[in-house]
């Protein structure tokens, strides 16, 4: 739990309002937010590069060729992070859906954190003979 | 400065019910959506960008350096005997996929506040953007059939 020296009491007693802060659920919103954006537009490139298929098997081996240089894969070791906390975070949300978690939904924002953290790490050691 | 709150559902009788059930598939099609892609997406990725990793991935080698090629994806798509399977993860990723992203811009627009008509071709323009996608998506798919090794 934050400090009480460093957080200001709620505006209205009784409540969790306390404007201008920005509060932990504001956070794990614009992460949500930034990261469905980007694997979105990464979508999208992935269509176009996966879609060299159509024009031939010798195309598709090369685009695959292309992205298997070493940035693209530590690139990729990011996105399986990106898409790891945008899952984890997105499961947070439905559990509230549900009615569940609400008390414990800034451990639940920081776990989802730490894990994405983790696969990110740990796809870069898998893939460490790529790099 | 005057501030106008519009409520959902708010309005003429007649429009009251109408307004607000239109929201409902997509809001709930986004969770169901986005569940159901946690685990397609970790089968997509672990079949595909970690399942060569314990084979010969040198320069030199059989793979040439490559940890993915056209012939693996096909023997998935093609050759193996539950490829049936393999479809249809492959083509509920891809449309699940598809509606969920395109929806979350939805969202994004909605929330800056888009309403009315404007929100209509948005909904429709990225419906349409959703379905290239798909009818794309799927003919990237059959390409690993036509082009047989």
């Amino acid at each position: 739990m934050a400090s009480i020296a460093r957080r200001r009491p709620p505006s209205v007693p009784g409540t969790h309002f306390r404007p201008g802060a920005i509060e932990t659920g504001t956070v794990a919103f614009i992460f949500h937010r930034i990261t469905g954006v980007f694997l979105t537009i990464y979508l999208m490139t992935h269509l176009v590069v996966i879609g060299q298929s159509v024009r031939s098997k010798e195309a598709f081996n090369a685009a695959l060729h292309f992205v298997g240089q070493p940035v693209f894969v530590f690139l990729d070791a990011g996105l399986a992070g990106i898409v790891t906390y945008h899952a984890l975070n997105g499961l947070r949300i439905v559990g509230f859906d549900l009615g569940w978690g609400i008390r414990r939904q800034k451990l639940l924002f920081w776990i989802a954190v730490v894990l994405a953290v983790a696969v990110f790490l740990a796809s870069l050691i898998a893939a460490h003979e790529l790099l | 400065m005057a501030v106008v709150i519009r409520r959902e559902g708010a309005g003429p009788l007649s429009l009251r019910g109408r307004r607000s059930s239109r929201s409902f598939w997509p809001w709930f099609l986004q969770r169901v959506t986005g569940v159901v892609l946690v685990v397609l997406m970790f089968v997509h990725i672990a079949v595909n960008h970690f399942g060569n990793l314990s084979k010969d991935l040198t320069k030199g080698g059989p793979r040439g350096g490559d940890l993915i090629r056209f012939q693996d994806v096909a023997y998935r798509l093609d050759h193996v005997a539950i490829t049936w399977l393999w479809w249809i993860v492959d083509v509920s990723l891809l449309a699940f996929v598809l509606f969920h992203g395109f929806n979350g811009i939805r969202n994004i627009a909605i929330d800056m506040g888009i309403t009315g008509r404007a929100e209509r071709v948005v909904t429709g323009f990225l419906t349409l953007v959703g379905l290239v996608g798909l009818v794309f998506g799927v003919m990237a798919l059959l390409a690993f059939r036509k082009y047989a090794p």
